[in-house]
């Protein structure tokens, strides 16, 4: 295995005392998210670089409202950090390029909110990483799916300069580095991610996310968004694909995340899943189906004593006292059908569906995952 | 044993300051919200302060992307403005 001592753009070589726990060494320098990383010697740096066959150098992301340009290494450099095998690379760097063409770079780097990154895979290289998406999909327990997704937050933090902060002025890493992510709370997600796997295998009637949205089935894609939080339904009487809408509707309506714009990712797991496959619905039918039944007057959002989740000029609306033109303007669940992402994901036991919000009114991004021609 | 840094550290364009103008009389001025409420509000009440010091050509509102660096497009329409006001509230 060749060393890798060039420094590139911000990848400065450090040479450490014998007598240092390079772990330890890790946390002094305010390099972690709170938990152990992997350090990142040269020689694991070089060895995730070459599983991209991509320069070292190569400009993933140019952060304009931090002036700060990512080389492929940085983003190596943290994915190694986070536990990645070598071969889960260019899943985290197709991530990062996601981020880099999407309007919501800034916002999920720092806002106040707490929304945490979250991103959905689908294509073959899902299998050939070894991904899981199956029970506990969005779970602990399966390297990649934790690892990949934590190598994102590691990037945030050290690449993109998001250092955690406690309230407004304590410094979690101890290390007097800006603090640029002063969540109020935050989020379990934002150590590892809303890691989502789609589970593509055992639906072959229904197509895949990556489909829908205009990739071929051997491209192998990564789905991007920024999520504010995740709820769990429990949805066991129902035993029909309309009465699995139904129910699901009224749980979305009275969520607080009623939205003009903006979209809503629902993970189907198998108990619910085979219903609609049974029934023949397609997820465009789940999509218009759940679009419509959630679809409420901003009038009723405002009675109701609803929020609007969308962008700011949503919540401007709301704020606004109860208007004739409210009766008229519709709200629903995403911004229209097409926002509502169906993914087919998690294990047999449990009659649920799971339902992930919009960060304000940001969209998805969509990035195939570039691969060395010879694993292409 | 040797560890790369994480870590990429801002490359920062040197600017400097366009030039302060001697009064706000006779000048158009922008005044923009980082689209959240209490900016806007804010903004009211500063355009009240300015007129009553100043006698301004014409007070232009906005909102500006707090999120992003503003496009070409977005300063090209504050071109025609003399002064440019930023309010963030929430």
């Amino acid at each position: 295995m060749s060393e890798s001592t060039h420094s590139y753009r911000g990848t400065e070589v450090v040479e450490l005392a014998d007598e240092l726990d390079p772990i330890e060494y890790c946390y002094e320098q305010g390099w972690t998210d709170g938990l152990p990383v992997v350090p990142p010697t040269p020689e694991r740096v070089a060895a995730a670089v070459a599983a991209t066959g991509r320069a070292p150098g190569e400009v993933v992301c140019s952060y304009a409202e931090r002036a700060r340009e990512v080389t492929l290494q940085s983003v190596a450099v943290n994915a190694v950090m986070a536990g990645c095998r070598p071969a889960y690379t260019p899943v985290v760097v197709a991530i990062v390029e996601a981020m880099a063409k999407w309007r919501g770079l800034h916002s999920v780097n720092a806002t106040t909110s707490g929304a945490a990154l979250g991103f959905i895979v689908n294509g073959p290289i899902r299998s050939s990483l070894g991904m899981n998406s199956r029970g506990n999909v969005m779970g602990p327990g399966n390297r990649a799916n934790s690892t990949i997704g934590r190598a994102i937050r590691l990037i945030q933090i050290n690449a993109f300069g998001s250092i955690p902060g406690a309230g407004s002025e304590a410094d979690l890493t101890g290390t007097g580095a800006p603090i640029l992510d002063r969540a109020a709370v935050g989020q379990p997600a934002k150590y590892a991610g809303f890691h989502i796997v789609e589970n593509e295998e055992d639906y072959p009637s229904l197509r895949p996310l990556h489909v829908e949205l205009g990739y071929a089935p051997d491209q192998s894609v990564v789905t991007v968004f920024a999520s504010l939080g995740n709820v769990q339904y429990w949805l066991d009487r129902e035993a029909t694909s309309q009465g699995v809408v139904n129910s699901l509707s009224r749980y979305l309506a009275n969520s607080g995340r009623m939205v003009r714009s903006g979209w809503c990712v629902l993970v189907i797991p198998p108990e619910k899943a085979e219903i609609f496959v049974r029934e023949g619905w397609t997820k465009a039918d789940i999509r218009h189906a759940i679009f419509q039944a959630t679809k409420r007057s901003v009038a009723w959002v405002k009675r109701n004593g609803g929020t609007m989740a969308g962008g700011l000029q949503e919540r401007e609306q709301l704020s606004a006292e109860l208007s004739p033109a409210d009766e008229e303007a519709e709200a629903a669940i995403a911004g229209s059908p097409d926002d509502i992402l169906v993914v087919m994901a998690g294990g047999p036991a449990g009659s649920f569906v799971h339902a992930l919000f919009s960060y304000g009114s940001l969209p998805v991004t969509s990035q195939e995952i570039r691969l060395p021609k010879e694993d292409a | 044993m040797k560890l790369l840094s994480p870590v990429v550290t801002p490359e920062a364009t040197p600017t400097t300051s366009a030039p302060r103008l001697e009064s706000l009389d006779g000048k158009r001025i922008a005044l923009l919200n980082n689209r959240k409420l209490n900016a806007a509000q804010l903004l009211n009440h500063v355009e009240t302060e300015l007129r009553l010091r100043y006698d301004i050509a014409e007070v232009v509102t906005g909102t500006y992307p707090a999120s992003r660096v503003m496009s070409a497009d977005d300063l090209e329409a504050l071109a025609a403005c003399d002064a440019v006001i930023l309010a963030n509230g929430d």
